[in-house]
């Protein structure tokens, strides 16, 4: 199967991340407890599908974690076997009262990575929450602010950048996927999760479509859908490369996203 | 069905190659014009996208059921409008590049209309 037609690279991502779940970031160096936390925060930022990730310090498993739709729903050492040992318990997310003690230990926990070993890497698979996974969790910017930290960049293509500033305000919120991470482009938390949320339910819809649907093979496409309701957002969903955005967009401004499209991703 | 309003539809909009209504429940064409004949299995595979496109996001928030799609790739841009909310009837048309879409979509509403509750709906078929 070529990787080199992008809705193919697509739907086998989605695929392979639906049916198995699997994956490993490779070993990163870590020097100091802030490359610590961020490294951190990033994986759980990127996880958009409920996945289990084991993060190990020079090959040595140190912390289990639950994370569903780019949020961090447990944590556990790995040294414990007792769940009563978990930092961040699923069922304690709710509880005012135990949140912040246990972010506090779980900062404390990853800060102490770097005297631990020099390197870090993550072990991604299945996890058995995914499908009881709450729309909770503690979310990036929350473990952001518990770390201390500044919000990291992301990094998307240079066209679909040009494409989300070109349209402008027609575009409410937006956010590409690679492999089975979802990075936000532009909009506000609530937006995205709003995103996350219809590309996980339209998964299978969206696999179901032939091979050069979006596109003929190398070259980008987009879809622009608009429900009954006129003051809905519009849906928009683009293939370029292998890169696919999901974005909301206003919904009377569909000229002006594919006049964007054609100048950026199509490059008319 | 009479093809006047599609013709109309189509003569109106600059660079529309075609104009197709189908029905996509049964996968029907049901009306077209266009500035070529297109062989069925083309139309026939136009109708099976109209069919694909309006079914994604069904009963999903902001969707709940699409009720226009607009595909743009480096061939043109095609349109696919539900004639109404509910209804199964589609009109489809294809672009050239850097046509006024927002146009081509309230031209199609009206055609759609007229199609569907105008008096030359009972004239003969196409």
């Amino acid at each position: 199967m070529s990787h080199n037609d992008p809705i193919i690279a697509f739907r086998s991502a989605l695929f392979d991340s639906a049916a198995f779940g699997s994956g490993e970031v490779m070993p990163q160096a870590i020097r100091t407890p802030e490359e610590a936390h961020r490294f951190f925060q990033t994986q759980i930022a990127r996880t958009m599908l409920a996945r289990r990730l084991v993060f190990l310090i020079d090959g040595v498993e140190r912390l289990c974690c639950e994370v569903a739709g780019r949020r961090l729903l447990s944590a556990t050492p790995c040294a414990e076997d007792d769940d009563d040992k978990s930092l961040l318990a699923f069922d304690a997310l709710d509880d005012p009262g135990t949140i912040q003690p246990a972010l506090d230990a779980l900062a404390a926990e990853i800060g102490g990575w770097p005297a631990q070993g020099a390197t870090v890497a993550v072990r991604i698979g299945p996890t058995a929450l995914a499908q009881a996974a709450p729309r909770g969790g503690l979310s990036p910017a929350r473990l952001s602010a518990a770390f201390g930290l500044q919000a990291a960049p992301a990094e998307p293509s240079d066209a679909l950048t040009a494409f989300v500033d070109m349209a402008g305000t027609a575009i409410e919120a937006a956010a590409y996927l690679t492999g089975d991470m979802l990075y936000a482009l532009k909009g506000e938390e609530p937006q995205i999760d709003a995103l996350s949320g219809f590309l996980e339910d339209c998964l299978t819809e969206i696999d179901a479509l032939p091979d050069d649907f979006f596109c003929p093979p190398g070259q980008g496409g987009m879809l622009v859908l608009r429900g009954s309701d006129g003051d809905a957002p519009a849906v928009v969903i683009g293939v370029l490369e292998e890169l696919t955005i999901l974005a909301h967009a206003a919904p009377q401004a569909v000229s002006t996203l594919v006049a964007a499209w054609a100048k950026t991703a199509l490059r008319q | 069905m009479s093809t006047k309003p599609l013709q109309m539809f189509r003569s109106a909009l600059p660079g529309c190659e075609i104009a197709v209504l189908t029905d996509v429940s049964t996968g029907t064409v049901l009306a077209w014009d266009g500035s070529v004949k297109w062989p069925q299995e083309a139309l026939d595979a136009l109708c099976a996208q109209a069919r694909q496109v309006l079914a994604l996001g069904q009963r999903r928030a902001p969707l709940h059921e699409p009720q226009t799609a607009v595909l743009a790739t480096a061939l043109g841009v095609q349109c696919f409008l539900r004639a109404a909310p509910g209804a199964q009837e589609v009109l489809c048309c294809v672009l050239a590049s850097g046509s006024d879409v927002d146009a081509a979509l309230d031209a199609g509403a009206a055609a759609c209309a007229i199609l569907l509750d105008g008096p030359l709906r009972a004239e003969g078929g196409a």
